[in-house]
């Protein structure tokens, strides 16, 4: 794995000498010229696309968007389609698409890396679960900005990275985004009431001795945990010692998020429905909402920068639209979820454009979230970047190539937008590096070496 | 030697589109979640004649790729790496695999904390999602690694539990004599924390959650009393590694046996309680643990024994029943109402509940074989599907299947719905069923590029003859061939669950001929014919053998395990099949009393 160029890498090449000066020059900026952090959001969703009906035609400044990213019209001038981007590190490596079938392959897309192959012992040979074989970019850029944040004397961010989904089977490689190493997901949370709790909790009010001797409890039951766990591993072998290291981390994850104070500036946290069942599907489109509420909140209270966002998992065997109208039946499938829908996707293709157009709708609302949040004299927007990723370019197929990608960024982030970028047969590694860039975290490339680099996107 | 599936799959080449005639051949991940597992193997699976000259295997290169692959389609393949036990005559040294860690399994925590807290009410839990277990093929539900959202979960867990128990939880009602009240924590946290545990606690353990007690107490934004600093002590517990994982030999160094770690006494008694009971030891287990009275093949046999026949073991046949009929989706199945008017959501605990109820009246009563299990003409029915199945129950719900098409688990309404599509049958995914987990053997999924356009369903044809133009493809052929008419046979079972007459008009033909053990081809009718002929196939007993261990033992069995799986075949056929039988011995193999040293462990002192 090309290992990213840290801060302190970068420091350490260009001599010690030279270790003040940048932060001068930061003081300096800062007092002139108001920046604002820059953000990023990876949202993904599985089961391909109609790529007749997602991509634009027409020259750049002058697109006409494809029946299923219509809704997004009014952003247009802020989106960039790059087409041609492949994920080649699910196929180049055989016939049939990396570690086996694509739709399993949301744990190499934020890695872009191989899978990690079975546990022996639980399962031996196959691909398992599914899972991940290193970190993720989300993950390795939220610890970059938090480690520059200590470096410039602030406190870190108690959420590195927010990772939330709606629907999905969480823990294995179908439906987890985000993975702070081998096989080590990063589990998303997937109720919008758990999450308004993990993100406001305490964080709304002024402190109080209440809570502040249940966090002080918190972190010292942690503390005990975290020097059992600590313990416990010495004496393991190789892969069980590894269990505990990543039970370790996720203990060490969960204390940052209790350190945190209250929240500051004029951020509102929402209003989460306290009746909806959003485990009902017909209730998807108000648990994406009050999902993207949240996070827009998240990241306009400064409580993190970087979000994954899955719409489901890679299979989607649970995922209906009752909401669409469309019965029930299935025809490859016994039921007619997206799945199997996206392996029979409707006379003219009707259900599988209907399906994604919607979710077209739910980008939009985001973006419109975002841009409702003032910042300086322009917006929340200005300064972030979402990616929107489908996992397959169809469903039908499970191609990994030309992958249904949108870009969204804001006017601060250096992307020239409002155009189609054609590609051809680039790695998903570059698009991931560049964005990384985007955000303040230098990197040359990203994921397995065979596809460092990135792309030039201004 | 091990092939892995996807190896095998590359055979089939990426031309080999199979252009089938119903929309349902390629049984892709669609019942194959996660489509882990089961890859390796070598050789061919039980007896499966068309492809016994897999015996010849591909050679592989060091990086997994395949070179000189032998133009042939995918064999199916044994699912476990069981290599046949050597003959040469030799004494070798007994081998066994690893047994890696492991978090406890959702059932076995919810169980564990019920009877550390007995007075903790049911529900305590209810707005708590701890992420599921995650399946893994043709094996049993495991946990994966802990994640930052199970460490807030267990947080959350233990947090509720303590305040869920309020002046009833074990640090209340511990009662501490004379005034040392550190001396008094002392003793709760040795006393309490070996309970939860599953073990004693070393020096460290205790001293580091004595100390977190005090801080407890003397924080002065915390300065908790005495009871309430013993209940986050506990909480500590709940969400210690000690706990969380099944690992209860406690830090020390391993006892070896030759080159292989013998379980020790503590860590027989957890095995022994979370096999048969899925929770935590009782009283009677760990004091024999206390006593080294855990030691020895006969010892652990009579505890086994013991636990097996109280009624708490229950619970764990019918998980291990629902597991392995693969009936975990049963609760989100749709049916068409087209189709199938009279189904209704509610059937589907029903049918669960006449599967489970079956089962244990069999493992339970005097006759707990596997042929039993397959073919005994009796069922169990509640009055909505006694209704549905248009049957006459007597006063228990006891259905006489006597003279029907019915018999035994294979076509009770749960396997028959589960696998079997919303409007019609499914013959392919039957037929899968059949060889995944009575013959443990594995057909590689279709290969996921090639999947053809396939017209929708023809009215005018049967499920059958549409599934024979299917196979007419060799490509298709190579699999389906094997699957199709092990599937066939249940025809007269719609894909609801329910008998039949007709396939739509047309009349049902639910024959055939299959391979169940090597060289001995067999005929059949119907369901009732393969039901039988599967309950006295000595490849469908070594499976069950194999189904078991692998719940036992938390892992798939490998080669090395050999030898306890030929003995386990062996010792089951000398009891006629009697799955009690099977259950206390397996806890005499190797497997369930030696592990393997892992990889790196540190075996000195």
């Amino acid at each position: 794995m090309t290992s990213p160029l840290t801060r302190r890498s970068l420091l350490a090449a260009t001599g010690a000498s030279a270790l003040l000066v940048p932060l001068l020059h930061a003081d300096k900026t800062f007092a002139t010229t108001q920046t604002f952090p820059k953000r990023i959001i990876f949202v993904v969703v599985g089961n391909g696309t109609i790529e007749t009906s997602f991509w634009p035609t027409g020259t750049e400044g002058n697109l006409t968007l494809g029946e299923i990213t219509s809704p997004l019209e009014p952003y247009k001038s802020k989106l960039l389609f790059p087409r041609g981007i492949d994920m080649r590190v699910w196929s180049e490596d055989n016939p049939f698409g990396g570690n086996g079938d694509a739709h399993h392959n949301f744990g190499a897309i934020l890695t872009a890396t191989k899978l990690a192959t079975g546990d022996p012992p639980h399962d031996p040979g196959g691909p398992g679960l599914a899972l991940a074989s290193s970190i993720s970019i989300d993950q390795l850029i939220g610890q970059e900005i938090n480690k520059q944040l200590v470096a410039a004397g602030q406190p870190a961010l108690p959420f590195p990275v927010l990772s939330v989904r709606a629907m999905g089977r969480d823990g294995t490689g179908y439906a987890t985004l985000s993975w702070t190493g081998n096989k080590a997901p990063f589990s998303a949370e997937s109720d919008p009431r758990r999450l308004f709790t993990t993100l406001f909790t305490g964080r709304t009010t002024g402190p109080d001795a209440a809570l502040v001797k249940l966090q002080k409890t918190r972190t010292s039951v942690l503390d005990y945990v975290g020097s059992a766990l600590e313990r416990q591993g010495k004496r393991f072998g190789t892969e069980d010692r590894r269990k505990i290291e990543i039970h370790l981390s996720a203990v060490r994850s969960i204390q940052g998020q209790i350190g945190g104070g209250p929240v500051t500036g004029s951020c509102k946290p929402p209003t989460v429905n306290a009746t909806t069942d959003f485990k009902a599907m017909a209730n998807f489109p108000q648990l994406v909402e009050a999902e993207t509420d949240l996070i827009v909140a998240a990241l306009s209270c400064g409580l993190t920068r970087v979000v994954t966002l899955a719409l489901g998992d890679g299979e989607d065997y649970n995922f209906y639209f009752p909401w669409l109208g469309i019965p029930n039946q299935g025809i490859e499938f016994p039921t007619r979820h997206k799945h199997d829908i996206a392996h029979r996707p409707g006379t003219n293709n009707i259900d599988k454009i209907n399906t994604e157009k919607w979710f077209a709708t739910m980008y939009t609302r985001l973006l419109d979230k975002l841009a409702a949040v003032p910042e300086g004299n322009g917006t929340m927007l200005d300064n972030t970047v979402v990616l929107f990723l489908n996992s397959l370019n169809n469903g039908f197929s499970h191609t990994v190539l030309k992958m249904p990608i949108i870009v969204a960024a804001g006017a601060n982030m250096g992307i020239r937008t409002n155009r189609l970028l054609e590609l051809k047969a680039e790695a998903h590694n570059k698009l991931l590096a560049s964005l990384a860039n985007a955000v303040g975290v230098p990197m040359a490339g990203w994921g397995d070496p065979r596809f460092t680099g990135t792309l030039n996107l201004a | 030697m091990h092939i892995s599936r996807w190896m095998l799959l590359a055979v089939l080449g990426t031309g080999a589109a199979c252009t089938g005639q119903i929309g349902e051949m390629n049984v892709t991940a669609g019942d194959d979640r996660p489509s882990g597992g089961g890859g390796t193997g070598g050789g061919p699976g039980p007896g499966i004649p068309p492809f016994q000259d897999a015996g010849s295997p591909p050679t592989t290169t060091p990086d997994g790729g395949q070179v000189g692959m032998p133009p042939s389609p995918p064999p199916p393949t044994s699912d476990g790496g069981i290599a046949p036990p050597t003959s040469d005559g030799g004494i070798a040294p007994p081998t066994v695999g690893p047994s890696p860690l492991r978090q406890l399994g959702r059932t076995e925590l919810r169980n564990t904390l019920r009877d550390l807290f007995p007075t903790l009410p049911p529900n305590f839990d209810a707005n708590i999602e701890l992420p599921a277990d995650n399946e893994i093929q043709m094996a049993f539900a495991l946990p994966g690694m802990v994640s930052d959202l199970e460490v807030k979960r267990f947080m959350d867990l233990s947090e509720a539990a303590i305040a869920a128990l309020g002046t009833n939880g074990p640090a209340n009602q511990f009662t501490c004599m004379g005034s040392d009240q550190t001396a008094c924590a002392r003793t709760f946290i040795t006393t309490f924390g070996k309970r939860a545990f599953r073990r004693p606690l070393d020096v460290v353990e205790v001293d580091d959650l004595l100390a977190l007690y005090t801080k407890l107490r003397t924080d002065t934004q915390m300065a908790y009393g005495f009871p309430d600093a013993l209940g986050v002590v506990v909480e500590a517990i709940v969400q210690s590694p000690g706990f969380l994982y099944r690992w209860e030999r406690g830090l020390g160094a391993p006892q070896m046996d030759g080159a292989l770690v013998k379980f020790d006494n503590y860590e027989v008694a957890s095995r022994l309680s979370y096999f048969i009971w899925n929770s935590m030891p009782d009283d009677a287990l760990m004091a024999a643990a206390d006593g080294g009275n855990l030691a020895t093949l006969d010892a652990i046999a009579e505890q086994a024994t013991r636990l097996l026949a109280s009624p708490r073991a229950d619970a764990t046949l019918g998980d291990f029943i629902t597991q392995w009929l693969e009936l975990g989706t049963l609760g989100e199945l749709i049916k068409d109402a087209a189709n199938y008017p009279t189904f209704k959501p509610e059937l589907r605990d029903s049918m669960r509940a006449e599967t489970v109820a079956f089962a244990r009246d069999v493992l339970r009563g005097s006759s707990p074989t596997f042929a039993t299990l397959l073919t005994a003409p009796y069922t169990f029915v509640d009055a909505p599907l006694a209704q549905y199945y248009g049957m006459k129950p007597d006063g228990t719900g006891r259905v006489d299947l006597t003279g029907t098409a019915r018999l035994g688990l294979l076509t009770q309404g749960a396997l028959m719905a589960v696998k079997g599509n919303s409007y019609r049958t499914s013959p392919v995914r039957r037929g899968k069923f059949i060889l995944n987990r009575m013959l443990c053997s594995v057909i590689p999924p279709p290969p996921p590029d090639v999947v053809p356009e396939l017209p929708a369903p023809d009215p005018n044809k049967t499920v059958r003859e549409q599934l024979a133009e299917h196979r007419m493809n060799p490509a298709c052929a190579a699999c389906h061939n094997v699957m199709d008419p092990l599937g066939l046979a249940f025809e007269y079972f719609d894909g609801a669950g329910n008998f039949r007459t007709d396939d739509r008009g047309h009349p049902i033909d639910s024959s055939g001929s299959t391979t169940l053990d090597a060289n001995m081809p067999i005929q059949f009718r119907d369901a009732r014919d393969l039901a039988n002929a599967i309950a006295s196939s000595p490849a469908a007993h070594e499976c069950f053998v194999r189904q078991w261990l692998r719940y036992a033992i938390d892992r798939f069995e490998q080669d090395v395990d050999a030898a306890a799986v030929a003995a386990l075949k062996a010792s089951f056929e000398t009891s006629r099949l009697d799955t009690r039988d099977l259950i206390v011995k397996i806890t005499r193999m190797l497997p369930f009393t030696h592990r393997a040293p892992a990889q790196g462990e540190v075996l000195t002192p």
